[in-house]
């Protein structure tokens, strides 16, 4: 075999791209680089995806950016936390439109990285697991690593920056006091809950807790829920999508994750949960689950019981937001790829949007960095009912419960304040988007 | 020559298409090697000397043996002085 003198390299900087894919996950955006909006990046993402997706011979239809253009999609592939995936894709053969080397390079060093990130995650996470099946105790394996080897292939196709665990509302403490004696600190906002009992008080409205371990530099993170979405306690939103009441227990098989057999849901629920998770919880903006939607489409769309779906998912709204993100996978990947009778139209007829409604929500997954004016827009849009829609605005504009931020602090303030407080945030975002283009162009 | 390297049981490795990636969760830091030197992390094994290893490495390679024995300490060195890896005492 050939002999190549340079016998090893070092990764150094790539602690420094880990922590740029890190600024972009869960929502936890920081000023600066964050803020900064990059529909036309977003946008050339997904199509070298649907371009990948389709087998067609992209050179001739997609335009050829520039290296400066290159690298901000690069660094915008990095910071949505899909280099796995995309350098997978780009590194294709039929996709003729590539990158210069010195960008494929950056973005091969930061699949490395997230690569590495995920398997140390996946290991500290198989330990956790390990301990709570000797136990006895019961648990079921959220997104991420549940599904990702089946669908990518791999367990590096996109950033995952915890484990999120499902369990029994029984059995929560006992879980709790595990993951505390085996190293995992309970994390507030205020890190004033410590006790067992104090983190099972703290969680009653939010239904999940997150704990973290660190180890040298590194951290691992778990989420533990009690119930799916139990975040929307006291919301209109808890009643018009009643995903804590699906069957989420049933059906729960085996997977395996680095030879390890671990619970996970049943195909069908996954494919519930990733798109309530996307579409309700995150309002449509999230580019890394969008594309672990269309290739789970992709891999599974054929096999997926679609009567069952159609099932479960009966509520109008939760119909209506399932609806729209098949709609938005089949654009990109197309139609042949769900073979569900009647499509994405099964579950949201085409008359039932209002004019418009279907952009926004595709701006809300091009658009950018995360925005709080199309997070409050998109909870009053996906309703089914005008009256449902107003009871949403009014909520959001009179009730200190819409405000995430005090609801998490507990600060009280007068209903009179809110209008207001809802302006500064959103009049905050505007300016501040408007800056960072500037700053983007200049 | 004749000393047992071993791999930091902390480390995490995993081959990617033909490249090993080792990451020190201690420090954060991340080292690729090429497939030569993934050839040898794929030979530490808490048995065989360095000796044995360029054995390997020398049959499954087109190099001089003067010049692998060179590259390998040179590697070892790298390895050892990022805490990847030790000699058994």
């Amino acid at each position: 075999m050939r002999y190549n003198t340079g016998i090893t390299w070092l990764y150094s900087e790539l602690r420094f791209l880990h922590r740029i894919s890190h600024l972009w996950q869960g929502g936890r955006s920081k000023r600066g680089e964050a803020g900064r909006s990059m529909p036309a990046e977003d946008r050339f993402i997904l199509e070298i995806f649907s371009l990948s997706s389709n087998d067609e011979i992209a050179g001739g239809s997609l335009h050829n950016p520039e290296t400066t253009q290159w690298e901000r999609i690069i660094n915008r592939i990095i910071e949505l936390g899909i280099a796995g995936v995309m350098y997978e894709r780009m590194a294709e053969n039929y996709l003729t439109v590539k990158p210069p080397p010195e960008v494929t390079r950056r973005l091969k060093m930061a699949a490395h990285s997230l690569a590495m990130n995920n398997e140390f995650n996946a290991i500290e996470g198989i330990r956790v697991l390990q301990g709570l099946d000797s136990i006895g105790l019961d648990y079921i394996l959220l997104k991420g690593f549940s599904y990702m080897e089946k669908i990518f292939g791999n367990t590096w196709a996109r950033s995952v920056s915890d484990l999120d665990l499902l369990v029994h509302q029984a059995d929560f403490p006992l879980i709790v006091d595990y993951l505390l004696r085996s190293g995992f600190t309970y994390t507030t906002p205020d890190g004033s809950v410590e006790t067992i009992a104090e983190i099972v008080r703290f969680t009653e409205f939010s239904g999940e807790a997150s704990f973290i371990k660190k180890i040298g530099v590194m951290s691992v993170n778990i989420d533990l829920h009690w119930s799916i979405d139990a975040y929307w306690e006291g919301y209109p939103i808890k009643n018009l999508f009643p995903i804590h009441e699906y069957p989420w227990w049933d059906a729960v098989q085996y997977t395996t994750l680095k030879d390890t057999a671990i619970r996970c849901l049943s195909p069908e629920m996954q494919f519930i949960h990733m798109v309530m998770h996307f579409s309700v919880h995150h309002q449509y903006q999230g580019m890394k689950w969008f594309i672990e939607i269309c290739t789970f489409i992709e891999k599974f769309g054929h096999s997926l019981d679609w009567d069952t779906i159609d099932r479960i998912v009966a509520a109008p709204d939760c119909r209506k937001a399932l609806g729209i993100t098949v709609r938005m996978a089949t654009d990109l990947i197309g139609e042949n790829l769900l073979p569900a009778e009647g499509g994405w139209v099964r579950f949201c007829p085409r008359n039932s949007l209002l004019p418009g409604e279907y952009l926004f929500y595709q701006k809300c997954l091009t658009g950018g960095a995360s925005s709080v004016i199309r997070r409050y827009l998109c909870l009053v849009m996906l309703p089914v009912s005008t009256r449902e829609k107003w009871r949403m605005l009014l909520f959001i504009l009179i009730n200190p419960e819409a405000v995430l931020e005090w609801r998490l602090t507990g600060k009280k303030y007068s209903i009179w304040v809110q209008p207001f407080y809802l302006c500064y945030r959103a009049g905050n975002e505007f300016l501040k988007r408007i800056w960072t283009g500037i700053l983007v162009k200049n | 020559m004749d000393r047992i390297p071993l791999k930091n049981p902390q480390v995490i490795s995993r081959n990617m298409k033909g490249e090993t990636i080792i990451l020190d969760p201690i420090s954060g830091r991340y080292f690729g090697l090429n497939m030569v030197g993934c050839s040898f992390w794929d030979n530490v094994d808490e048995i065989k000397t360095l000796d044995q290893i360029a054995d390997i490495l020398l049959a499954e390679y087109d190099v001089e043996k003067k010049q692998l024995q060179d590259d390998l300490l040179a590697l070892v060195q790298d390895l050892a002085g990022h805490n990847l890896i030790t000699f058994k005492v």
